[in-house]
């Protein structure tokens, strides 16, 4: 592309102006590298070749690399001039520059899909590569209000509706629901516990966090009682693009500072929203919100979004626009089994959870009429499988933070540590570095940031590498052989530990006997 | 010692030799009573170290000798020679240690043998229906292996005559019983589980899970890494292939709800 083409703006500002035109030519000098330090001296400078307010936004979003405030316009603008994959590693500048100067950006050498990395607690994170001509559509996506203090107003993020394909329908991109790239800001937390001062006052790295759609549907309808909201944002394609490209590059590439109440996810989503709706600048249509739930309910009856979708939750949640919490299906198979089975021993959910599993089966098998109503009706042995089910996932999740709990309290990390230091150099001992020791002290580092988007090749610390069998039974045997003689039988986290141990034994249990009704 | 003498003289002369061949046959020790053949024709009687010489044209000789135990058995020695009459030939009986059975003797072997055959496939038969009687009684009396083989004996119609009907019946009394005796077997093992478990009762903390599943929505943010990896560490290796399954039916329970209760939402149709 050719540099009246990026910016035609600026170059018939230079016809007309000789200062403009000479420090133009000596910025696109490519001979001549400036450093930020000795780079041009603003007060002389064009007012055309320094930065503006909506330059001073955009910058917000990336956190970009660059220390000075003031030079730093120029040197960014030399890039975007003279480097021809800029716009591919850096969609928010190119598009900046683009509207800046009155040129159309364009992707048209960008050949590469766009990563992103997706956490799935179940099944590990995953690097993805996303073709942004293949996104649809792109959701605000609002989980309602939670219990904990991070998320008493909700939550919001960003959704992408990737479709199979380019050409395919809008059902079939919906119904592509398990490839959607969910992404929101989150604090990351340096530790297993969350410090509530750092949270109010700053101090916790905030990034644009990739989740799979299992892991939101799991996270909020299933382990929290909240319901999603999907709202599609009124988006040409060529914006839809911009906005996956521009989610690319603050996904690896910013890195700021969360607080709850002035920099959580509503603000700093809004800020991207701004841009991508180009609402900068703006004062009455600008959004400004500090809360999650006041920015989706100002979004939901604007033009600037669909939010008709939303009118019938019914239809709704048959389209993909809405998720609401399990619980009520929970509850509605509970409610089920009471209507039809007179000596039902449950009465509502509360009781069920409040029963262990073993007095759960009993009170199934130990029952006539309800051992037969279930054996000779699969609708309600269904019904009661979901019950069981929902155990599961719970305590599931509940032995994950029990043993959280006690690595944080026994110092677990380094112990482990100091013991992978006594080994002998072996195999084991690089498996276990790999598997477990690594990974964990990851939790403590910062997230790696990146200049741009990346190239999927310099990735390959995101990449699973499935060589060393993580995971395996080999694996678990190695690093509960290293940590057993640091975690004392009798230690009340680890009686509890156990007892959760058998809940979740005898809760499978429970499901197989079920299955085997059928 | 007259006879040893003829053999002597038989062996030694010169009128022998001149175109008779001549073999001196020997009976040893325990050959008393033995029939001496020569090419099936009886010369002698043995009695112990007894010798006789035969004169014999030159030729190939089977010499045989019987010596019968009782009807059905006898001892036989053979041996072939080749009489020539320039070198007189020696042959030394000794009986066989085994007796070997008489025509008539093998003649009542396959006689007790089929006798015997006829005995065990009439032993067997009154067995067979015996197990077909025990078989049905037990099946009905709730057995499932004989259940298993009443449904196998009507199906191939061993002991029972085929039929399907009967195949169909007791299929539905195995399903059943085994359902039955299934339940029983789980409730006695889950009332000893409640007996018998002691932690949870002085614990009284449990399920925390649920009672406190809002207070922190937190975890699932905090590591970015799969529950395996902290689940590995203090987790008992016992309950590994219990964390295995639940991590593989993991996706398919997490939609299930939704499937059940909304088959026409959206999640519902995405799991197809």
């Amino acid at each position: 592309m050719l540099l009246s083409d990026k910016t035609p703006a600026l170059m018939i500002a230079a016809q007309q102006d000789a200062l403009l035109c000479s420090q133009l030519s000596q910025l696109t000098n490519v001979n001549k590298i400036p450093t930020e330090s000795e780079s041009f001296s603003v007060d002389l400078l064009s007012s055309e070749l320094q930065a503006d307010e909506r330059f001073q936004h955009t910058r917000e979003l990336i956190k970009d690399r660059h220390q000075s405030q003031e030079a730093v316009y120029a040197l960014i603008l030399r890039e975007y001039l003279i480097e021809k994959d800029f716009a591919c590693r850096h969609p928010i500048y190119a598009s900046y520059f683009a509207r800046r100067y009155q040129a159309r950006v364009s992707y048209e050498d960008c050949h590469e899909p766009v990563p992103f990395y997706l956490f799935d607690s179940n099944q590990g994170s995953q690097l993805v590569s996303i073709d942004p001509k293949q996104v649809r559509e792109v959701h605000l996506v609002f989980a309602s209000e939670g219990e904990g203090v991070a998320s008493s107003f909700g939550h919001v993020s960003v959704r992408l509706l990737v479709c199979p394909d380019m050409s395919s329908s809008l059902e079939s991109c919906q119904r592509n629901l398990f490839n959607h790239v969910f992404l929101g800001y989150v604090a990351r937390i340096d530790g297993f516990s969350m410090n509530l001062l750092k949270g109010f006052f700053g101090g916790y790295d905030a990034h644009l966090f990739g989740s799979t759609f299992r892991e939101v549907f799991r996270a909020n309808t299933l382990l929290v009682d909240r319901d999603l909201y999907s709202l599609p944002l009124n988006l040409s394609a060529q914006q839809v693009e911009q906005v996956v490209r521009d989610l690319s590059e603050i996904h690896w590439s910013y890195r700021g500072n969360y607080r709850f109440i002035t920099a959580n996810c509503a603000t700093l989503l809004q800020d991207l929203l701004n841009k991508a709706l180009q609402l900068e600048g703006q004062s009455d249509a600008e959004l400004n919100f500090l809360r999650p739930d006041s920015l989706f309910n100002k979004l939901k009856n604007s033009p600037l979004t669909r939010g008709e979708v939303l009118v019938s939750l019914e239809k709704a949640e048959s389209q993909g626009y809405f998720f609401p919490r399990n619980r009520i299906y929970y509850q509605q198979a509970l409610n089920t089994l009471a209507d039809v089975i007179d000596s039902y021993p449950y009465a509502n959910l509360e009781q069920y959870d409040q029963t262990r599993a073993a007095q759960r089966m009993y009170d199934v098998l130990v029952s006539n009429s309800v051992y037969a109503t279930l054996a000779n009706n699969d609708y309600l042995l269904e019904a009661q499988l979901l019950l069981e089910e929902r155990q599961l996932v719970y305590l599931q999740f509940e032995l994950f933070r029990k043993v959280i709990d006690i690595v944080i309290e026994l110092q677990l990390l380094d112990v482990m540590q100091a013991q992978l230091q006594t080994l002998p150099n072996s195999l084991d001992k690089k498996l276990l570095q790999h598997c477990y020791v690594q990974p964990l002290l990851q939790i403590q580092m910062l997230v790696p940031r990146f200049d741009g988007i990346p190239d999927i090749g310099a990735l390959t610390d995101f990449q699973s590498n499935t060589d060393w069998q993580c995971g395996s039974q080999q694996a678990q045997q190695k690093i509960f052989n290293m940590m057993a003689s640091a975690v004392p039988d009798d230690h009340q986290h680890m009686k509890e530990l156990k007892v959760l141990e058998q809940e979740l034994v005898q809760t499978l249990d429970n499901i197989e006997t079920l299955e085997a009704l059928f | 010692m007259k006879k040893t003498s003829l053999i002597l003289f038989a062996l030694g002369s010169p009128v022998a030799m001149a175109d008779n061949a001549l073999i001196g046959i020997y009976c040893q020790e325990n050959t008393n009573g033995a029939e001496v053949y020569v090419n099936d024709e009886l010369k002698f009687e043995c009695s112990d170290f007894a010798r006789e010489a035969v004169v014999l044209e030159e030729g190939s000789y089977q010499i045989k000798a019987v010596q019968n135990i009782n009807k059905e058995q006898e001892k036989v020695f053979i041996q072939q020679v080749d009489a020539t009459a320039d070198r007189p030939q020696r042959v030394r009986i000794t009986m066989p240690q085994q007796a070997s059975l008489t025509a008539y003797g093998l003649a009542m072997k396959e006689q007790r043998e089929a006798e015997a055959a006829r005995k065990l496939a009439l032993e067997k038969e009154r067995l067979a229906k015996q197990a077909v009687q025990t078989d049905l009684a037990q099946a009905g009396d709730g057995d499932l292996e004989a259940m298993q083989r009443v449904i196998k004996r009507y199906e191939t119609g061993e002991g029972l005559e085929k039929d399907p009907l009967q195949v169909d019946y007791w299929r539905q009394q195995y399903t059943a019983s085994k359902e039955k005796k299934e339940r029983y077997e789980k409730i006695a093992q889950l009332e000893s589980e409640l007996e018998n478990n002691p932690y949870f009762y002085w614990l009284g903390l449990f399920p925390r899970a649920i009672a406190n599943s809002n207070a922190s929505e937190s975890s699932t943010l905090i590591t970015g890494l799969p529950f395996y990896t902290i689940g590995d560490l203090i987790s008992s290796p016992s309950v590994y292939f219990t964390r295995k399954d639940i991590e593989e039916r993991l996706d398919t329970i997490e939609g299930h709800a939704v499937r059940w209760a909304k088959p026409d939402s959206m999640v519902a149709k995405a799991s197809q």
